[in-house]
């Protein structure tokens, strides 16, 4: 049968209201996993899921990446009524839904989680929301070939509110809202229960990479250069978590500035005396080169890992 | 701490690793470098076969 002149939304057929012992009921927001755009993931069953989910948090690449929202703590619900139109009869019709629209607040880290959450302003990414029933919440993208898939609520705006100070009886507001299209979680709905596999707390553990600034230590002589590492937010010095760990080449990426060539770093020694490493290379005489840490998979891949973590480029012109 | 890059390390000689990184205090260079380039056995001389008399 085809499809022509056929209203299509009629062919759907009645659902059954009865349920059993156990029921969905879908809770309140408690944070959001922003995904990449056109991102589909694989709901066949939880650990691929999970393995999904932290690969795309760690990934190398910042379009491929999902970027956390955790800990959530106040939501608002400013989600329109649906348009309904009145007549002179007394008759009503629905004209159109509303759109629902959340701002999520939080607290746990503050400014920081704003400032991250601006760079990305305008993007309108989309995202997946997880609840305190412990419940992932996306779109339906099963397909008849896969039809055990989810991807991402498209956002019709995704706004990172600017902070609101402290007036002294409430604490500096940091928020971001969130505009959608209602029935790509009613109709289209496609959620995960993770209650079997940490619920919850696993869904809201889930942090994103944290930015580490490189900074100079020293003046770079023919082979050595001397780098430290600080938090980007907080300027925790990692020499003070890690000295061993990123003691490594393969923690490690220096590349010449002029033409993007890897530079071998022949060696990284622990310089507990300046609180970082010195990195020895190899033919960088002359050289501007590039020096940054290996990507959040590499470092994660290290033994022990170092996860969770993705730096700057720093310059350094070698004598 | 120190970690030092094996593969580069099998790429040049001793003499030549050990001059490059011989900024590196409190480490035996000598002895890294032969953890990472270990230093190959001579290979066995296969005995020639006896000719079989028909």
């Amino acid at each position: 049968m085809g499809v022509k002149n056929v209203l299509t939304s009629c062919l759907a057929s009645s659902g059954n209201t009865g349920f059993g012992q156990c029921f969905t009921d879908i809770g309140m927001p408690r944070g959001v996993l922003f995904v990449p755009k056109g991102a589909v993931y694989s709901t066949s069953d939880i650990a691929t899921l999970k393995a999904a989910i932290e690969a795309g948090i760690m990934a190398d690449s910042k379009t491929q990446r999902i970027y956390p929202l955790n800990n959530v703590i106040d939501v608002k619900d400013n989600t329109e009524a649906p348009v309904i139109q009145t007549f002179n009869t007394g008759a009503k019709s629905v004209v159109r839904n509303g759109f629902y629209d959340l701002t999520l607040q939080w607290e746990n880290g503050g400014f920081c989680v704003l400032y991250a959450l601006l760079k990305s302003q305008g993007q309108n990414s989309p995202f997946l929301i997880y609840t305190d029933k412990g419940l992932l919440i996306g779109t339906d993208a099963g397909t008849a070939d896969i039809p055990e898939q989810m991807k991402g609520i498209n956002p019709n705006l995704v706004y990172v509110n600017m902070f609101k100070f402290s007036d002294g009886t409430k604490v500096t507001e940091y928020s971001v809202t969130l505009n959608f299209e209602p029935t790509q979680i009613n109709q289209g709905i496609a959620f995960v229960d993770f209650n079997q596999d940490g619920g919850l707390s696993y869904l809201s553990g889930l942090s994103g990479l944290q930015n580490v600034t490189l900074k100079q230590l020293a003046a770079p002589t023919s082979t050595v250069i001397k780098i430290g590492a600080l938090t980007a937010c907080g300027s925790v010095n990692l020499h003070d978590v890690f000295a061993s760990e990123l003691a490594k080449p393969a923690a490690w990426i220096v590349k010449n500035a002029a033409n993007g060539g890897a530079i071998t770093v022949s060696a990284v020694a622990d310089d507990t005396a300046d609180g970082g490493w010195s990195l020895t290379l190899t033919s960088a005489t002359g050289l501007t080169v590039n020096v940054s840490l290996a990507g959040p998979t590499e470092l994660a891949g290290l033994t022990p890992p170092v996860a969770g973590y993705e730096s700057n480029v720093l310059s350094q012109i070698i004598p | 701490m120190v970690g030092f890059n094996k593969e580069y390390a099998q790429t040049v000689s001793k003499a030549q690793w050990i001059k490059e990184h011989e900024h590196i205090t409190g480490v035996d260079l000598s002895a890294e470098y032969d953890k990472m380039v270990p230093k190959s056995k001579p290979k066995a001389v296969p005995k020639a076969k006896a000719k079989k008399s028909n």
